[in-house]
């Protein structure tokens, strides 16, 4: 890839268009694959023989999970690239990261206390994943409520960074714990190397799934993010003719 | 014995967008004195802050003897010493402690003792802090400036809170240090003519 | 070096001893928090033995939490630590030693006390030791991760609960694992994993939080 590229991203208006342009096609393609992977979840899947078909939220909460997770990363990756170049655009995408990465957290930890109560008998325990994903939520909060708590909006940006960046240690916590512990959270089911442990009729329902819920949070992400660049960027020339110019066109 | 420079180029700060100052640009050399005037509230603060290295611009550089301030080669801050709005005084320490506390500089207990005797501070040494008046605070956080042996003074409004002989005291010290090759940022919001600046900053028009 | 860190260090702890109150509030905390179980919970050993673990950490946390509200925010309202930021030394060190003087003031007299608390709850013989153990381990991490959230909330004026908000997510796997080796011990295992851990722990934060922390100060300071 080309080096410039990259650089050019970080400009405001670029970026700005580019999520104003990506956001419907994220948006309609997530939802297809939604749409997709319920139905092969819900319907073409056949039920699990342990479980019955409450296994099936399982297209669900892996997705949301996954998701939880990759924000984090994600939000902790352009903390560290806003605090090295000092960017608005990184900035502005990780701050607009944190309530998304947020509400997949809470849904995972609530699809996961639904499935835990047919499956477990109860519906929370306080096994190592389970406690870290808890975790995930706080820091998520933490990182909200900081932002919102400091009013100069670069120092909000950088304090907030740095919180991100010392969180993103409880990532591997969470992705490693049902390796390191005995928990009652099952292994992971989909690992890089090795065969996955389920069957391929009802892992390409949660493949989708897993792709639509990613391009949801992108679609989310690019809105927020946009929003967030046009409140930073408010006094500028590019921001005030984009407006001006709609007024004129329409 | 190298000369020291600043050079200051476009400098500005916006904060949450609101313009707190720009285009600033200046450059001093050894013996110089700047003054930067303007009313409450149009960014004299702010200002000096920049010029230290504590509050980080939205734009422009910082040059000390040719090099970037961010710079790891640039020994900027070891020739720099501050005096802000707050004085740095630990209240719990008594005045001594206090001045104890700054380890730089190698003073002489006949500079130390003839700086706080100019000041009327001798009698003080042993209250605390917090049980002294503003004047005398002021007082003890600007010995500290006269003994630190840095170049580079920055002042934010310091004959403020000082009684008359204390700021005639004062005036003759930074002009001492001027004369010694030293050099010297100021703000003031008066246009007193006390101390001759060599060039001025007038943020009320910028 | 060494001398400028021992006079920072002196002097903290001398400006520390003079705002003994605060001191003496997160100590009376730890102490009463340890206590009010026993009293609330009646004068069952078994049950005792079982709690001690997480409620001696646990007090910990909240005493930690309470005493390391104050290690910046004075020096920021009276300018002193704008003064360290603009020093030629590393900002890095002299938070280090401001962060181990705050320790040695805070959480020493914890670290004595935590063995009579624990005779107190029926804990004999070896265990008492581990306990104390547990609490030299686990404390300067506990203050590492205070100081840091101390210093991203010192330029908010009315900071409330923003600072435990913080503390408690970054401080779990210490709290587990403090809690862990105190029940093996008790239990008669061998309570060196979580020991061990409680050790790596303690290396990792004590040697990156400084760093951390005094990044915080500096965008705090802005």
């Amino acid at each position: 890839m080309n080096l410039k590229s990259i650089y050019k991203l970080g400009s405001p208006p670029l970026f700005y268009k580019l999520c104003i342009v990506l956001e419907p096609w994220f948006l309609i393609s997530s939802i297809l694959l939604i749409a997709v992977g319920m139905y092969g979840g819900l319907f073409v899947a056949p039920p699990d023989y342990q479980m019955g078909d409450a296994f099936r939220i399982i297209y669900f909460h892996v997705p949301s999970a996954y998701v939880s997770m990759m924000a984090y990363v994600f939000m902790a990756v352009s903390a560290i690239i806003g605090l090295t170049w000092r960017s608005n655009v990184a900035f502005s995408l990780a701050k607009s990261c944190a309530p998304i990465g947020a509400s997949f957290t809470f849904l995972a930890l609530i699809t996961g206390m639904l499935w835990g109560k047919p499956m477990w008998g109860t519906a929370w325990v306080w096994d190592a994943r389970l406690t870290s994903e808890l975790i995930l939520l706080f820091l998520y909060l933490a990182y909200i409520m900081l932002h919102l708590s400091i009013p100069d909006r670069s120092k909000a940006d950088r304090a907030t960074a740095l919180l991100a960046i010392v969180g993103v240690v409880n990532i591997p916590i969470i992705h490693y714990s049902v390796v390191w512990w005995n928990t009652l959270h099952q292994a992971s089911t989909i690992s890089k190397f090795a065969k996955p442990s389920i069957a391929t009729e009802m892992l390409w329902p949660l493949v989708i799934m897993i792709l639509g819920y990613t391009l949801l949070f992108a679609a989310f992400l690019s809105k927020r993010t946009a929003a967030e660049l046009a409140v930073r960027e408010k006094r500028t020339r590019w921001l005030q003719t984009l407006i001006v110019g709609d007024k004129n066109n329409a | 014995m190298t000369q020291h420079n600043l050079q200051i180029n476009f400098l500005e700060l916006y904060r949450n967008d609101d313009r707190i100052f720009s285009e600033i640009s200046f450059d001093l050399s050894e013996g110089q004195h700047l003054l930067i005037s303007g009313a409450n509230g149009t960014g004299k603060t702010s200002l000096l802050r920049v010029i230290c290295g504590l509050t980080i611009p939205t734009g422009g550089t910082i040059l000390w003897n040719q090099l970037a301030t961010n710079n790891i080669d640039c020994r900027y801050h070891e020739h720099l010493v501050y005096l802000g709005h707050k004085n740095a005084l630990i209240p719990e320490l008594t005045a001594r402690e206090n001045l104890e506390y700054t380890f730089e500089g190698n003073r002489s207990i006949n500079r130390t003792s003839s700086v706080l005797e100019a000041f009327g501070l001798n009698k003080y040494l042993d209250q605390y802090a917090e049980k002294l008046s503003n004047g005398q605070i002021r007082k003890i956080a600007l010995s500290r400036i006269l003994l630190s042996e840095k170049t580079l003074w920055i002042l934010d409004e310091p004959v403020a809170n000082l009684d008359t002989s204390g700021t005639q005291f004062l005036l003759a010290e930074m002009q001492a240090h001027l004369d010694q090759g030293g050099m010297l940022i100021t703000t003031s919001n008066l246009n007193d003519q006390t101390l001759k600046p060599n060039s001025e900053i007038n943020l009320d028009k910028a | 070096m060494m001398k400028v860190l021992r006079i920072i260090f002196l002097k903290d702890l001398k400006v520390s001893l003079r705002r003994w109150s605060d001191l003496l509030t997160s100590f009376i905390l730890f102490v009463l928090v340890c206590l009010i179980f026993p009293l609330t919970l009646g004068n069952d050993p078994s049950l005792l033995l079982k709690i001690i673990g997480p409620v001696m950490l646990v007090a910990a946390l909240l005493a930690t939490l309470l005493a390391m509200q104050n290690i910046f925010r004075p020096d920021v309202l009276n300018g002193s630590l704008e003064q360290l930021t603009l020093n030629t030394y590393p900002l890095t060190l002299i938070i280090c030693t401001k962060i181990f003087s705050f320790w040695v003031i805070t959480s020493l007299p914890l670290i004595l006390i935590s063995g009579f608390i624990a005779s107190s709850y029926y804990v004999t013989g070896n265990s008492i030791f581990i306990v104390i153990l547990t609490l030299l381990l686990s404390t300067p991490s506990l203050v590492h991760i205070s100081a840091l959230a101390a210093a991203l909330t010192v330029a908010i004026r009315y900071p409330g609960a923003l600072m435990a908000l913080i503390i408690i997510p970054l401080s779990l796997p210490i709290m587990i694992f403090g809690a862990k080796a105190i029940e093996f011990s008790i239990s008669g295992i061998d309570a060196s994993a979580p020991l061990y851990f409680l050790l790596g722990m303690m290396f990792f934060t004590c040697s990156l939080g400084p760093m951390v922390t005094a990044a915080a100060i500096k965008i705090s300071i802005d």
